[in-house]
């Protein structure tokens, strides 16, 4: 079929963005290596490899594909948001306004070219990566794990990591709050092993669409259909049938069974904090199969990396976009910016009344992942981590304004929490400037420094035509 | 008429106090005599002028006048 949007529609559709590396790159550590580095560089190129070399020194047929979402400007072009910086109003009225999916054959999905069976199927020839210096192993970071809530039929997707552990048996860690999690409870409290099937490698439209915050139970699907701006094409599932369906656009689908109460060793693994998860104990799946493209392309995230935040923490902007908007008017953009992981948010307010900071950052420090919030007024750009300093280390009295609140939930696996903690503490922080009390006057407080626009516009032509590359960088 | 009499005669507002928690303000502003134009000006500067020890000047037009004939004050309460 034409005209769908895929991976490989991305890609043509960014090319002047990719970057291939010439020769062949070890799935073990150097094309984790690559990321690393272009992070360091502040340059964030999607990144395919064509010669990915496995353990045992041959090269993959399948072409590695990561770095996809590290780009924030470009992640946003490619779901159709032209600013970045507007993501979150965006994305708010994306996931208001869902684009349910539609079911295709078996014949007509591509992910279904190739199908292995049974003992047909090997996960080691997958081009999986080992990222880090204490990974255990091999795993997947860009499966969509996806179940269904048995109660209701209501499937559910999200990207949870894979150890692969042999031909036919991976681990799959999933936290337990997570919606799947509760789907796995439910069939294991059934006496049933659950079903499940993963998908990787879509245009980002349909990956970062497929991670929107949902309630339970939810599909993502229609989320996805939103942000890709046409319904997503499904196909049922080679093993478990329409009850849990998987983009037909898919590169690989792999498909099995997580049998009831098994538990095994699961990491060391990277953390979206930057820093390596503990070893745990996590179930494992039994794959029954794998379908593929003809010429598949494996999709990696780097666990840790700006790649893999970038696109959940603007989800992210856009739901927490929402939870302000129900207290005031005013918020008109947000950022989650990497810099602070998946727990910081900069809000910025346009003209707020007495109180509404206040308001607003009550409203987005319920959000579980969130541990400090900051509010502050338009003139500040929240892109730009040097104002943001600014604003707090000059419009801010700590006792006045900052409020710290203890015993809510957050996410569990914070590296600053002691050992067994259930609840974390937050702190909201308005960094807004008091607001002018009268028509016509100016704000009661310091003028910004400031010089002429005609001066600026001179200035920036004057630097743009110079020759800096001696200039000191810092 | 003399300059303790003028004072009575400035359109000055004075910002709420309001609760601890809330931002009031941190400066003095000024609207010029002659332009109308605002600039901000030290809590002490405005004490003096409006004792008659001091004047403003206005950085926009430089006029220089004193506190009463200023067009608007907009004046921060002292904690």
């Amino acid at each position: 079929m034409t005209g769908v949007r895929d991976l490989r529609s991305f890609l043509a559709e960014c090319d002047a963005s990719v970057w291939r590396p010439n020769g062949a790159f070890a799935v073990e550590h150097e094309i984790t290596a690559l990321q690393h580095a272009s992070d360091r560089a502040g340059r964030y190129p999607v990144i395919l490899i064509e010669q990915p070399q496995m353990p045992d020194g041959g090269i993959s047929e399948i072409p590695v594909l990561c770095n996809m979402t590290a780009s924030r400007a470009l992640t946003a072009q490619m779901i159709g948001v032209d600013d970045h910086r507007l993501a979150g109003p965006e994305l708010y009225q994306r996931i208001s306004n869902p684009i349910p999916p539609v079911t295709v054959a078996g014949n007509d999905a591509p992910v279904q070219d190739l199908v292995f069976e049974g003992e047909a199927c090997d996960l080691e020839k997958l081009p999986a990566l080992k990222q880090h210096i204490l990974d255990p192993g091999r795993y997947l970071t860009a499966a969509h794990a996806t179940t269904y809530d048995p109660d209701t039929g209501i499937d559910n997707s999200a990207i949870q990591r894979c150890w692969i552990k042999g031909a036919r048996k991976m681990s799959y860690y999933t936290v337990p709050s997570s919606h799947n999690a509760r789907n796995m409870r439910k069939f294991w409290q059934n006496g049933e092993d659950c079903p499940i099937a993963f998908w990787i490698g879509h245009h980002p439209a349909v990956s970062v669409g497929s991670q929107g915050k949902m309630d339970y139970p939810e599909s993502h699907w229609a989320t996805a259909g939103a942000f890709l701006g046409e319904p997503l094409r499904l196909v049922a599932s080679r093993t478990h049938g329409d009850k849990i369906m998987v983009p037909a656009e898919a590169e690989i689908v792999i498909e099995g069974w997580i049998p009831r109460d098994q538990i095994e060793l699961d990491g060391p693994f990277g953390e979206f904090h930057g820093y390596t998860g503990p070893q745990t104990l996590a179930p494992y799946c039994n794959v029954t199969a794998i379908t593929m493209r003809k010429d598949a392309i494996y999709h990696d995230y780097g666990s840790g990396l700006t790649d893999m935040i970038v696109p959940d923490n603007m989800m992210m902007e856009g739901k927490l976009f929402g939870m302000v908007r129900s207290v005031t008017p005013t918020i008109s953009k947000i950022h989650v910016p990497v810099s602070g992981r998946r727990f910081h948010a900069y809000l910025q307010l346009t003209n707020p009344m007495g109180g509404e900071a206040r308001d607003a950052l009550a409203a987005v420090l319920a959000y579980r992942r969130l541990k400090m919030a900051i509010v502050v007024d338009d003139d500040i750009d929240i892109f730009d981590e040097r104002e943001m300093n600014w604003a707090l280390s000059t419009r801010v009295q700590w006792e006045r304004d900052s409020f710290q609140l203890s015993g809510l939930s957050g996410s569990m696996i914070d590296p600053s929490l002691p050992s067994g903690a259930r609840t974390v503490s937050k702190i909201g922080i308005d960094a807004t400037l008091p607001q002018s009390e009268f028509p016509g006057a100016p704000k009661p407080t310091l003028p910004r420094l400031e010089v002429p626009k005609d001066a600026t516009r001179k200035a920036l032509s004057a630097i743009s035509g110079a020759n800096n590359s001696e200039w000191p960088e810092l | 008429m003399s300059k303790a009499n003028k004072q009575n005669t400035a359109n000055v507002k004075y910002l709420g106090v309001g609760h601890w928690r809330e931002k009031r303000g941190t400066v003095n502003w000024v609207s010029c005599a002659a332009c109308g134009d605002w600039f901000h000006v030290e809590a002490r500067l405005t004490v003096e002028a409006e004792a008659g020890r001091a004047h403003f000047q206005c950085p926009h037009c430089q006029h220089e006048f004193e506190f009463a004939d200023a067009r608007e004050l907009v004046l921060v309460p002292s904690s």
